[in-house]
């Protein structure tokens, strides 16, 4: 009865809430108050924080083995139905949980802080396990440790706080998405990014979430724990938990920021006056236009952003939720980028059957509108004379007619538009069923869908030659993923004896994704008016009918896996996984893989020797081995032939031009998944009473059946030069080590250091197998940049048994003479030939060491945070200075870096040399912040308003614009290391925001 | 106990019901069909024999760019930054490419690519042995390709054949025998861009002409005679009133090319000539839609070669350029822009004044006016009567009937309103060949021919006989081990 009134009350709260939050909650406080008036015993009371006496509100408070409860309002004082006898239940997130007997009417309670993180449940794929027990090597990270700031996509939240997830962010576009590299590259061809498990959902797209909606990340970083993943668990697995209900007064989470960003590094170009003292100092003759145009500046601006979050959540015993709004609109520096993203969020939990079956819905949808620049107009600011104009006399875009690569920027961006709209739909529904004590039985099903909506449209632009067929085109696509998955598990605990715990998993997992699409283009449109929105209208199609085009594929992925968990006299651990995972995407000859893993942890510090040690509270040594696969870069189709439309040939008959085909792809029907085998040890240590905490953990991961894109010999009859096969291994190796130290903790102040770093080495061991066989030396073609002079074909970087992945290789310069290089004669055979037989190693674009120190400082309501991020080891090239910071003979056509005015350099070969690598070491001041929490007042939880800044100071000696250069490998288009010129600079950020909760 | 039981049982029933939803693996298709189930129509078979002539339009890069930048008629001069591309332009002409040539790789595959691909074809149309035949009357054009460019190659017919490398010899042998078999079962009659008997002779006229080269036993007669059956054919070739009318935009009418390979500006890409030799700013002299590349050019001494009175001369673009408007082009830095016919560095910097504008430029393929696209109309001339008549006048000239040999000379020099000969030596007929088949694809085959492929010239000096032939790719042995290098490298 009073239950039912309860939730009334509730109800009446939470419609009532556009009133107001205060009249609501006084509403429902006056509610509660009423009905507990009719109970027989009521206790009450405060619950304060044992520390500082400060009241806590917001706690759980719960008669145990009753479903009655209550929560401590904004004093922290409770009111609760309890009978005589009964034992109250305090639970509040971050404090340790504590049971007191009902003795009185008022029960005062302390908590304390709960630093006793070995308690914390953590999530490792088809279930949880404690951190205690964990054998495996997995990191989690809680919201409280997200890195503030203009931050929209998770895993920049992330960076710098878990060793060996190196997150690299070399673009400051907003709809860009960093880097991400668990234990190095792992793969040429596959994809080398973790796969992301979202409420247990696989695959989902993270950069939809919301940070604000995430409440932990946990990663498993080794195989032996990734290994429940099977052939998609090679590159580590991120699971992310969103914020769920819990029962009691509904609360209310509000957070925003606004920020603005701005260009933290841009290359230093030659102004008007400058441009004409080294034309004159060089004697290029040139039409001075007399204008003094930073043409870097005229395509960037200060970028604003907004980011809004409300969260609602609560329940009752059997029914809690949680749902969240979000809203993030951010403008992008360089002109003509922007996103907005609008995410949605409803989480609920419920139970029934006396708490047997507990289910869970999950929903999402999240509708994310891009707007891309074209980064060629970067290259082109580049190109451009200072000395001539934005605009012409008339009014229309300055442009030099007939020119190879001097193509007004501002034009190339603001005559262009390049639109994505992505909306991502995700209901997934998850039911645990407790059958007999110890046994539970779940499923989850989940569907997810994604609509991407482009839209392209480059219109007529007078004067500007820049390619565009038929003088303005439009194209629209639409694409669409459904991803439906199904599992089924069952889950046995059972407590063997006094001393001992086993758990078994098994379970079914099924996975069916369908690729569909449309696209059509057309140019030659009479007008600018339609955009993309009238395609029909435009002539183009009408002599070329390839402009329309449609696809569909699938695949689906079949599994069974099995855990047991054994944990003996709580010291001993061991896990023990098994995947076998099938899909349709492999070839006939490997429709089906074995995926083990084994795991052993030994907590010394509970072992006789340790145990009541003073100094050591915690150490535990972890050893594992476990075999995961890669699949994700194999596309459905290519392991067998099938044919399809390609290209064109010409019909005498019909005198015209018919689509012809042919098999698609050379067919494997040998391809599979990579493996990637994995041994690794680690220690978790807490000293001094956990004061210093962290952990160690030694890895070497090595794939094997690499799948690579290699050479097919043609005269075996491959049609194709290529063919993607399992050839090939590569190694990483390394070191992680992550620690936190507190280095003050009073009532006032407190202060922490968390460092995360690691060192990794990676070597590419072999690129062939009995049937295929790469080159000796596999040259990446990579682009420096388009549209300027002497980029095609200068790869610096190979693919080479023995050295790391894209290490660089080139020609050594021995000294500069009269402006010329001098390369060494490296093989000493008495002739230079810096393009073939004198070249060697020039290093390595891997970084050794990555890490990230993050210190957080309190006092009393003040708190500051800061977050140095370092990188050390890699190289990178320097493409700006190769092509533009020379003494330039064409400087009369295109401005140069002003270092092009002293330098000594008048040599225009772009050959791969050492003499444009260097050193990729820095230190950056990625993130600070500082934020005041003020005593709260009325309905108020929690109000806390803040300032932070992002990228705020940056330590190089790099002579390139930023040192965080892109990591990305794609096999023909990119490779890492390369600053190539066309970049989306970094931005700094600037932001104010605040968090309420009431 | 026995609620429990139960209670196992319902949840096992469920679960082996999610179980049995599927663990069949077969891959799902929708935009493609497995090839077993295709090719059951005449339309499907057509279609799929497409690729076998859609195949030949990588002509105009992979077999254009080595057989013509390696010789006097053609360079592709470092202009500064522009045209380094790792040295791989001045390679060709200097001759110093290397087994790791990318771009000799991509000739590679473009020929046997192609092979496999007809290879592929050919037991689809086993049942008609007309388009068996026609099918590798294709494929022997890749032969020759392979027999003239790399000589010592595998000869591939299905996906049985062995890889290893044969010798040059052999490959020659397997050409003639290739050809000479399938002939009397091709079309008769005319069929545009499609292997007819005129075509495939044509083709072996060619083989034979340069037998000695390939085999070691020069065979004039059977070139005469080929060449000979193809001018008399009753398909009534006749040469056009100018050599460039083969080559305008729409040239598919033209009664001289035997063998042509259709492209289209925008249904058949490749035809980009104009964008490879045209100086950026030429984009205002014909209206284009794309700024031209401005790299390949002739060379002094060949341009030379043309008498002023030469109507072949027109295929030249030389000296002041002006935009359709009529205004002079400028460079970029402002200075007027002419082309040179003469400059002093294949390897030219920033610095070099002419680096822009050296060399003279060639219209031989009309350039196709506004053009939005970067690719033009003109279909490539693989082989045509001017050609084969020079080819009857070499053979015959090399068995000693200099009558006739002066007789087909005169004849191709009279249309182009040079001249007669009333003498014929070998180095006449060479040149007219050049004159004749300048940027057609044929100055190597013609130079080795005659010899004087390895003789210095500007910007080469006296390079190795071995040059004569292509290495065989580095990336190809090091995929296939039964490929043995050429001599040389």
């Amino acid at each position: 009865m009073i239950h039912s009134y309860k939730r009334v009350g509730r109800l009446v709260r939470s419609s009532v809430s556009n009133l107001g939050f205060k009249q609501a909650f006084s509403v429902a406080v006056a509610l509660l108050i009423s009905l507990g008036a009719f109970a027989q015993d009521v206790v009450s009371g405060k619950v304060t924080d044992s520390k500082d006496g400060s009241a806590i509100p917001g706690v759980s408070v719960t008669v145990k083995g009753t479903t009655r409860g209550s929560q401590t309002d904004i004093n922290g004082s409770y009111k609760v139905n309890a009978g005589s006898g009964s034992t109250l239940v305090f639970t509040f997130v971050g404090y340790a949980k504590k049971e007191v007997a009902a003795t009185g009417s008022v029960v005062n309670v302390s908590l304390a802080a709960d630093n006793q993180s070995l308690e914390e449940v953590v999530v490792v794929g088809y279930g949880t396990q404690k951190r205690k027990e964990i054998s495996g090597t997995v990191t989690s990270l809680g919201s409280r440790d997200f890195n503030p700031g203009v931050v929209t996509n998770p895993l920049a939240a992330a960076q710098g706080k878990v060793a060996g997830l190196v997150i690299t962010q070399a673009s400051g576009d907003p709809n860009a998405t960093p880097t991400v590299r668990l234990r190095g590259t792992g793969s040429l061809n596959a994809g080398s990014e973790p796969l992301y498990v979202i409420d247990g959902v696989i695959g989902a797209p993270i950069s939809n979430v919301a940070p604000e909606d995430i409440l932990s990340m946990d990663v498993l970083r080794d195989a032996s724990s990734a290994a429940i993943y099977g052939s998609r668990g090679a590159n580590g697995v991120i699971l992310i938990n969103t914020k769920r209900g819990k029962s009691g007064v509904p609360t209310v989470d509000y957070s925003a920021y606004v920020g603005a960003e701005t260009i933290s590094q841009r290359p230093e170009l030659l102004n008007a006056s400058e441009f004409r003292a080294a034309a004159a100092k060089y004697k290029q003759s040139f039409d001075d236009n007399g204008a003094n145009t930073d043409w870097l500046k005229v395509i960037t601006r200060t970028a604003v952003s907004q980011n809004h979050n409300v969260g609602v959540s609560g329940g009752s015993e059997n029914l809690s939720y949680r749902a969240s709004v979000g809203y993030l609109d951010q403008t992008g520096t360089l002109i003509g980028s922007a996103k907005d993203r609008l995410t949605g969020r409803l989480n609920l939990d419920a139970k029934a059957l006396n708490g047997k079956l507990n289910m869970k819905f999950n929903m999402s949808a999240s509708q994310t509108n891009g707007t891309f620049a074209d980064y060629r107009a970067v290259g082109f600011a580049m190109n451009m004379r200072p000395t001539d104009p934005v605009y012409a006399a008339n009014g229309n875009y300055f442009q030099l007619p007939g020119t190879f690569a001097n193509f007004n920027p501002l034009a190339a961006l603001e005559k262009k538009a390049n639109t994505q709209n992505l909306q991502d739909f995700l209901f997934n529904a998850q039911a645990g069923y407790t059958i007999l004590d110890g046994l539970v039985f779940n499923v989850s099903g989940t569907l997810r869908t994604q609509n991407a909506n482009n839209s392209y449209f480059a219109s007529t632009t007078p004067g500007n030659l820049l390619s565009t067929v038929g003088g303005n085109s439009a194209s629209r696509s639409l694409n669409s993923v459904t991803d439906k998955q199904l599992e089924a598990t069952l889950n046995w605990t059972k407590k063997l004896n006094d001393v001992s715990t086993l758990t078994l998993l098994g379970g079914y997992t099924y996975q069916d994704v369908v690729n569909d699409g449309f696209g059509a283009s057309n140019n030659n449109f009479l007008t600018d008016a339609f955009g993309a929105n009238n395609l029909g209208s435009g002539l183009g199609i009408r002599s070329n009918p390839s402009l329309l085009y449609s696809y569909k594929n699938e695949y689906k992925l079949v599994s069974f896996l099995a855990r047991a968990q054994y944990s003996l006299m709580n010291k001993y651990f061991a896990t023990v996984n098994m995947r076998r995972d099938g899909s349709t995407k492999f070839g006939d000859n490997n429709k089906w893989g074995l995926f083990p893993s084994v795991s052993v942890g030994w907590s010394l510090s509970e072992e006789a020797f340790l145990k009541g040690n003073t100094t050591v509270d915690n150490l535990k040594l972890r050893v594992s081995w476990g075999r995961t696969g890669n699949s994700e870069g194999i596309r459905p189709l290519l392991s067998k032939s099938f044919y399809g439309p390609s290209g064109s040939y010409y019909d005498g008959g019909a005198d015209d031009f018919l689509p012809s085909y042919a098999v698609q792809s050379n067919p494997n029907p040998n391809l599979k998944w990579e493996v990637n085998e994995n041994y690794g040890a680690g220690l978790d240590f807490s000293i001094l009473k956990g004061k210093l905490t962290g952990s160690i953990d030694w890895y070497t991961r090595q794939t094997k059946d690499l799948l690579y894109t290699v050479n097919a010999p043609q005269e075996k009859g491959y049609v194709y030069p290529t063919i993607l096969a399992n050839i090939g291994s590569m190694q990483n190796r390394g070191i992680e080590i992550s620690a936190t130290y507190q280095w003050l903790d009073t009532q006032d102040w407190s202060i922490s250091s968390s460092f995360a770093g690691s060192f990794n080495q990676n070597e590419l061991i072999s690129l062939k197998n009995d049937e295929f066989a790469a080159a000796d030396q596999v040259f990446l073609s990579t682009s420096l940049g388009s549209y300027i002079r002497g980029t095609s074909a200068v790869n610096f970087s190979v693919l080479q048994a023995g050295q790391p992945v894209g290490v660089f290789y080139g020609a050594k310069v021995a000294k500069i003479e009269n402006g010329k290089y001098v390369f060494q004669d490296l093989n000493g055979d008495g002739t230079v030939d810096p393009n073939a037989k004198d070249r060697t190693y020039l290093g390595n674009p891997n970084p050794t060491f990555v890490g990230g120190l993050t210190t957080n400082v309190r006092y009393k309501a003040i708190d500051l945070q800061f977050q140095f991020l370092g990188n050390a080891g890699s190289k990178i090239v320097n493409t700006n200075n190769l092509l533009l910071g020379r003494q330039d003979g064409r400087l009369g056509e295109s401005n140069a870096l002003k270092t092009a005015l002293t330098s000594v350099i008048n040599d225009e070969r772009t050959i791969p040399m050492d003499y444009y690598v260097e050193s990729g070491d820095y230190i950056r001041l990625s993130n600070a912040s500082i934020g005041y929490t003020l005593p709260v007042k009325g309905v108020f939880k929690r109000a806390r308003i803040y300032v932070a800044g992002n990228n705020l100071l940056l330590f190089t000696n790099y002579s390139g614009v930023d040192p965080e250069v892109s990591q990305n490998l794609s096999i023909g288009n990119a490779a890492p290391g390369i600053d190539v010129r066309e970049t989306y600079y970094k931005t700094r950020a600037f932001t104010a925001g605040i968090n309420l909760s009431f | 106990m026995k609620k429990y039981i139960y209670k196992v049982l319902s949840v096992g029933v469920i679960a082996s019901l999610a179980l049995s939803s599927c663990t069949d693996l077969t891959e799902p298709v929708y935009d493609s069909i497995p090839a077993d189930q295709f090719l059951k129509t005449d339309a499907q078979i057509a279609a799929a024999l497409g690729p076998a002539y859609g195949g030949l339009r990588g002509v105009t890069w992979d077999w254009f760019n080595p057989s013509e930048a390696s010789t006097d008629e053609m360079i592709v001069p470092t202009r500064g930054g522009d045209w380094y591309d790792g040295g791989e332009w001045l390679a060709y002409s200097r001759h110093t490419w290397t087994p790791q040539h990318g771009p000799i790789n991509g000739m590679w595959g473009f020929i046997f690519g192609n092979i496999s691909q007809v290879n592929q074809l050919i037991p689809v149309v086993a049942a008609n042995q007309k388009a068996v035949d026609e099918l590798r009357a294709v494929r022997a054009i890749y032969y020759f390709m392979a027999v003239d460019a790399f000589g010592n190659v595998p000869i591939v017919t299905d996906n049985k054949s062995s890889s290893a490398t044969k010798t040059r010899a052999e490959v020659y042998a397997f050409l003639v025998s290739e050809l000479t078999a399938v002939i009397p079962n091709l079309t008769t009659g005319k069929a545009y861009s499609r292997m007819t008997q005129d075509a495939a002779k044509a083709l072996l006229a060619k083989v034979y002409l340069n037998a000695g080269v390939y085999s070691g036993t020069a065979q004039w007669q059977k070139a005469y005679d080929t060449a000979d059956q193809v001018i008399k054919s009753s398909n009534g070739w006749s040469l056009a009133s100018s050599t460039l009318s083969n080559f305008v935009v729409q040239n598919q009418g033209s009664n001289e090319n035997i063998f042509a390979i259709p492209f289209d500006s925008f249904k058949a890409g490749g035809m980009n000539f104009h964008m490879r030799t045209l100086h950026y700013a030429n984009q205002q002299t014909y209206g284009l839609g794309n700024s031209p590349w401005n790299g390949f050019c002739t060379l002094a001494d060949f341009y030379n070669s043309f008498e002023s009175a030469d109507l072949r001369g027109a295929m030249w673009i030389k000296g002041q350029q002006y935009a359709a408007s009529g205004a002079k082009l400028k460079d970029a830095k402002g200075a007027d822009l002419a082309f040179v016919a003469d400059w002093e560095k294949d390897q030219m910097t920033d610095a070099d004044a002419v680096f822009q504008v050296a060399g003279i430029r060639s219209q031989k393929y009309e350039i196709q006016k506004n053009n939005p696209n970067g690719d033009q109309s003109n279909d490539y001339v693989f082989l045509r009567l001017a050609d084969v008549i020079l080819m009857r006048a070499e053979a015959a000239f090399r068995l000693g009937n200099t009558a006739q040999a002066l007789t087909d000379i005169n004849a191709i020099r009279t249309r182009s309103g040079v001249a007669a000969l009333t003498a014929v030596t070998a180095d006449d007929i060479l040149a007219e060949r050049g004159r004749e088949l300048a940027w057609e694809g044929w100055r190597r085959n013609d130079l080795i021919r005659f010899n004087k492929f390895s003789t210095a010239r500007k910007f080469m000096a006296v390079t190795d006989k071995t040059r004569e032939l292509f290495p065989i790719p580095q990336a190809r042995r090091d995929a296939n081990p039964l490929l043995t290098q050429n001599p040389g490298y």
